[in-house]
């Protein structure tokens, strides 16, 4: 089933000499994703395997097979998106229909020509459910345009004088395997045979061995709904019809892979709603069953489509997203969006949408952090006071008995991030050194609204230098004021919390800064997410014109790479949404460019693209250099490995985050050099991952080089193609 | 001193002690001297042995010492903040080096020092080109490559122009500025003068002209000044008159430039108070600036970037001279009279500092009035005039702190070769960046007619 509307994204593009080569590619492809999005895959094998079970039943597999043409073909001809119509979305609910036109109807000319009629409408239908559900609900219409239909048929098949057939018919298989018909392991594979209407073990164990393949999750979650849903009715409804059986485990086994991991990120969570989602399946099943039959019409996949959008909803409820989480990035198998997951925790890290930077201009130390031994306690845990610190560690200059000695007295303090100032507080004289106003214990401050529930608050500035007025809307890095000691402090400092309400004094919530880099002189590091704690000196990122424009891609301009003597062309574009991408002919790579930071989110497509490369060798790269900033960074293990690498790499690293990087860069005149090495060691002592990228300022990427499991791989710019 | 040593009660020398001198004064009495004998943990004994003496060392570990604390202190207090390393000060390539490695731009004021700033990788358009003199090539050059060159006078701007016509491009560069800031000597020389709107004229001038592009303005107030009021006086009149420009022609700068002469911790002759107690830290110049420019008219995001072209205050504390007694000697007015092997051909600076002198090895005795002469066999080469000083032995060793600017580039060929300039890396390791002359590095460049 077509997971978002943003499924076309992520197909492979196809390129050939001949036009009519394409058609003929593309053509395929529609076919045997019709088949796969069945299993929420958009895979080619998965597509024969599935496409192979149906022709278990050779009547049912030549119906399905003509539907899907007949669909593709439909959609083709009155133009509907080239791109959802490769995707499958059109075949496989028609797939679905042909299947039940053919199986449940008594077969003849008038049949045909019911089914026939049912799948060019089916395509329409689709068409406008999934505008409706897709763009406008932002939800998956799953199996709806095809139970609509199917239910239509089937109501309308007696009065057109086709009388309907009652499940399973004599849909014989080609091929019984006797000793897998029986028991638990029959009853689990019958039912799975049963998406096709073919409850046969043949049909189940293909459809079994493409789930397997799709997604050994799904695969575990699929077993453990049928095993529950089997010793349930043991227990509660031991004379339950075979038929029934089959509906309710097909219908629970597709409910637990939704919910456990296709549309959350597998996990703990994710098991416990996929077990409610279960539950809720039979119930909705066993509900229907008797209203349904009264009007004579089966149960098909209903339960699980009334669930699991039932469910969706509800979740979206939720005040924050989370236990489980749900999957907000471009859905894969759920074994893609666990990694997508974990890769984004490991690389970003942040609780907020907001990027919040350190408020103030250049390096600051943490005099007190979160649960700090002076005041940040209670509702006030979450909060920072930063000072200004010299070579010596020392606070002040001379004896520090007044305010102007400490190095941090009336220094501009900034806005976090972009918001609007809901609150200003001036007028409190600064105290002298030792002395603290009680009264108004939060001195001279600044509150700025970010986000809905998100404010933050600068807090002891000093009277009279104030620049921001209530209402006035802020950009990250205005001055707001400057840094005094108003308030509850006994020498200069800057307080800095997060709150949710625009009340002073309310509690804090969880503190978090973004971009910034932390550590001393000599050893800095740039982080992500940092939470500050005591004594760690923080500053801003202090972006270079230089290596900024050395990563800038102009939209439209060409760079042609040569890796191992092939040409990829990498084209700059931008998205309908303001997204950054490079696109070749194999892969897209979606990257941020920002005001200190260019940061590579994801490289979608072939696994031979360069920009494979360009992922690995410039992950993370602030508008920054010098030999003492390293940053680290975690490259998910496809980007480098082959496939039988990457199975023995998932093993050995728990969290199956990716590889743990650490990347420095330093400028050698008009180019940047950054260079990457991974954590973790081969038993030789030797990095497993390398990389190195030399750019050029205004010009770009000139080298990659990757080395990864004693390969190297190097691409090169085509010079003689630069300035074209 | 070791205690075999002590164990045997050594020689003092008998002498007679004025008791004007040192005494307590309000600021505090005279230090106590302790000797010198390591420089970040490398022995002065063991760089003597292997260079020779007298020999000039610096000291990486303080030059990033300071540019980072420069940079910061700027940094803290204004959004874009950049330094332009002020070639003339010292032009080593490896002191260049370092700080090229730290993020600084160079600022070279000839056609030999912007050869040299390219030589150590510092691409074209991140040099800022100053001095009156730059010829045309050199603007050829300098102006096709994208280096913000600071016009000096109106003959410059018309030649600037005719490059720019000539070469079909419209580069961007800065006015340079002259004013009065109370505190700091008036400097009408160089550049624009501000007060008095020629300033303005040669703004008009180069926007009319329409050949180039305003980007920056530059003042250089003078040099050692220690008013850092100076400063803030001059960023205000800058500020001013860059948020006048902004008014008048819609010009939006890319820099401001307040260009150097900020003192570092040596003593001039005039000076009363030692230079440790009396030069501002870096924090106080960049307060004043910072405060100076806050009367600019800007949007917030637009602000131009805060160059600095330090040159001194970054590299003095770094370098220290070495150099050995050659002989001691009672003058008639009763002082002693030191000698030794570095005069001011090698120490130029000695002209306008009370340079802060060490034994490099443990002393014993009691400090006297002593007057420090170089080795030339001329009357000027006067290292120090009177300090209290401890008694020396020939061949005992003396470090002249504090004298990592100018010295290395004004230094002079002159009776004696030019000394070995050895730099300690932050490793620990030291490597020589300079090697001592010779006979053939002087009688290289000779030419002997034929008739000889």
């Amino acid at each position: 089933m077509v997971v978002t509307s943003r499924a076309e994204l992520s197909l492979p593009e196809i390129v050939v000499r001949r036009p009519a080569l394409a058609a003929v590619f593309i053509g395929t492809d529609a076919v045997l994703f019709s088949y796969s999005q069945l299993l929420f895959a958009r895979s080619r094998l998965i597509g024969v395997l599935l496409l192979a079970a149906t022709f278990t039943v050779p009547r049912l597999g030549l119906a399905g097979v003509l539907a899907v043409c007949t669909a593709l073909t439909v959609a083709h001809v009155i133009r509907l998106s080239p791109d959802l119509n490769r995707s499958g979305l059109f075949g496989y609910n028609a797939l679905l229909v042909g299947l039940v036109g053919a199986g449940l109807l008594e077969p003849g000319p008038p049949a045909m020509a019911l089914t026939a009629l049912a799948v060019v409408t089916t395509v329409l239908v689709t068409a406008a459910a999934h505008s409706l559900m897709a763009s406008q609900l932002a939800l998956p219409s799953l199996t709806l345009p095809f139970l609509g239909m199917a239910y239509l048929v089937l109501a309308a098949a007696p009065g057109l004088g086709v009388a309907p057939q009652p499940f399973p018919g004599d849909t014989a298989a080609l091929l019984e395997i006797g000793w897998l018909e029986t028991g638990g392991a029959g009853l689990w594979l019958q039912s799975l045979g049963t998406i096709f209407l073919a409850p046969h073990a043949i049909t189940g164990l293909l459809v079994a061995v493409a789930l397997v393949l799709y997604s050994r999750i799904a695969a575990a979650l699929s077993l453990a709904a049928f095993v529950a849903v089997w010793a349930a009715s043991v227990g509660l409804y031991p004379d339950a019809p075979p038929v029934v059986m089959w509906v309710l485990v097909l219908n629970a086994t597709f409910t637990a892979v939704a919910l456990g991991g296709v549309w959350f990120v597998p996990g703990r969570w994710s098991v416990l709603l996929a077990a409610l989602g279960v539950a809720l399946t039979i119930l909705v099943g066993l509900g229907c069953l008797p209203v349904l039959t009264k009007l004579g019409l089966p149960l098909m996949i209903l339960p699980f489509n009334l669930t699991v959008l039932g469910l969706l909803v509800a979740m979206r409820q939720r005040v924050r997203d989370g236990r489980p989480k749900a999957v907000d990035f471009l859905p894969g198998t759920p074994e893609e969006n666990l990694s997508h997951f974990r890769t984004r925790i490991a690389r970003f890290g942040a609780n907020y949408g907001v990027r919040l930077h350190a408020p103030f201009r250049g390096r600051w130390v943490c005099t007190q952090g979160v649960d700090g031994q002076h005041t940040h306690r209670g509702p006030w845990r979450h909060a920072a006071d930063f000072e200004v610190m010299d070579g010596d560690g020392r606070t002040f200059r001379g004896p520090g008995l007044r305010r102007e000695d400490y190095f941090c007295y009336r220094l501009p303090v900034l806005a976090a991030a972009d918001g609007t100032v809901v609150r200003v507080v001036d007028g409190i004289p600064d105290n002298e050194i030792g002395e603290a106003e009680l009264a108004e214990r939060w001195g001279n401050l600044v509150l700025l609204i970010h986000g809905p529930g998100l404010y933050s608050l600068v807090a002891h500035l000093a009277p009279g230098s104030i620049r921001v007025q209530e209402g006035q809307v802020v950009r990250r890095g205005d001055p707001l004021g400057q840094c005094g000691s108003s308030g509850r402090s006994p020498v200069p400092h800057l307080h800095f919390h997060l709150q949710a309400t625009p009340v002073v004094g309310a509690p804090t919530i969880h503190l978090e800064l973004h971009e910034v880099i932390a550590g001393a002189a000599d050893r800095e590091e740039l982080h992500s997410t940092c939470v500050p704690v005591q004594d760690q000196q923080l500053r801003n990122v202090e972006p270079q014109k230089g290596i900024a424009n050395s990563l800038h891609f102009e939209v439209g301009k060409t760079l042609p790479l040569r890796v191992n003597g092939r040409l990829e062309e990498i084209t700059p574009d931008l998205g309908l949404l303001g997204e950054q991408m490079l696109r070749s002919s194999k892969a897209t790579l979606y990257f941020d460019h920002g005001k200190r930071l260019w940061t590579v989110f994801d490289v979608l497509g072939s696994r031979s693209s360069a920009l494979h490369m360009v992922r690995a060798c410039l992950a993370r790269v602030p508008f920054e250099s010098s030999e003492r900033l390293a940053w680290r960074d975690h490259l998910p293990a496809r980007h480098v490995f082959p496939w039988h690498r990457r199975v023995f790499l998932a093993r050995n690293r728990k969290g199956n985050t990716g590889i743990p990087m650490r990347y420095t860069a330093r400028t050698e005149g008009k180019r940047v050099v950054v260079t990457g090495t991974s954590l973790p060691c081969s038993a030789a002592g030797t990095p497993l991952v390398l990389t190195k990228a030399v750019l050029r300022q205004g010009k770009g990427i000139e080298r990659l080089h990757l080395t990864a499991a004693g390969r190297t791989l190097e691409a090169t710019r085509e010079e003689s193609r630069l300035d074209r | 001193m070791n205690t075999t040593q002590q164990s045997r009660p050594m020689y003092e020398r008998p002498v007679l002690v004025r008791h004007e001198m040192g005494l307590m004064n309000k600021f505090g009495r005279t230090q106590a001297m302790q000797p010198m004998t390591h420089i970040d943990g490398v022995a002065i004994d063991e760089l003597v042995a292997q260079y020779g003496s007298p020999l000039f060392i610096f000291s990486e570990r303080v030059l990033v010492d300071r540019i980072r604390e420069m940079k910061e202190a700027f940094t803290r207090r204004w959004s874009d903040v950049r330094l332009a390393w002020s070639y003339k000060t010292n032009y080593l390539d490896a002191i260049c080096r370092i700080f090229h490695r730290e993020g600084a731009w160079g600022e070279v004021v000839s056609e030999f020092e912007y050869d040299k700033a390219l030589r150590n990788g510092v691409p074209p358009d991140q040099i800022h080109f100053n001095g009156p003199q730059k010829t045309e090539p050199a603007l050829d050059r300098a102006l096709t490559g994208g280096t913000l060159v600071h016009i000096d006078h109106f003959d410059e701007l018309a030649l600037a122009e005719t490059v720019a016509e000539r070469r079909g491009i419209r580069p961007k560069v800065a006015l340079r500025l002259n004013m009065t800031a109370e505190g700091a000597p008036t400097w009408g020389r160089f550049g624009f003068n501000l007060d008095n709107g020629q300033a303005m004229d040669a703004a008009r001038r180069l926007v009319a002209g329409d050949r180039l592009e305003l980007a920056g303005l530059h003042c250089h107030l003078g040099t050692f000044i220690k008013q850092t009021g100076a400063y803030g006086e001059a960023a205000g009149k800058i500020a001013r008159f860059a948020s006048e420009l902004r008014q008048q022609f819609g010009v939006v700068l890319d820099f401001i430039d307040l260009g150097g002469g900020l003192a570092s911790h040596n003593t001039l002759k005039a000076q009363y108070q030692p230079g440790e107690l009396a030069t501002p830290s870096f924090d106080r110049y960049a307060e004043a600036i910072a405060e100076g420019l806050a009367q600019l008219d800007y949007p917030p995001r637009q602000l131009p970037t805060l160059v600095m072209e330090s040159g001194r205050a970054l590299v003095d504390d770094a370098g220290t001279l070495i150099s050995t007694v050659l002989a001691n000697k009672r003058l008639p007015d009763g002082r002693r009279g030191l000698i030794i092997d570095a005069g001011v051909n090698s120490l130029f600076t000695a002209f306008w500092y009370k340079h802060d002198l060490i034994p490099a090895q443990p002393f014993t005795g009691t400090p006297e009035p002593t007057v420090v002469y170089g080795p030339l066999c001329m009357n000027i080469d006067v290292v120090r005039d009177t300090l209290l000083f401890p008694p020396m032995k020939v061949g005992d060793r003396l470090a002249v702190r504090t004298v990592g600017a100018y010295n290395v580039t004004q230094w002079m060929q002159f009776i004696t070769y030019r000394p070995a300039v050895v730099l300690i890396g932050r490793n620990g390791e030291h490597s020589l960046i300079r090697r001592r002359e010779d006979l053939d590095s002087v009688v290289g460049h000779e030419e002997v007619p034929s008739w000889l």
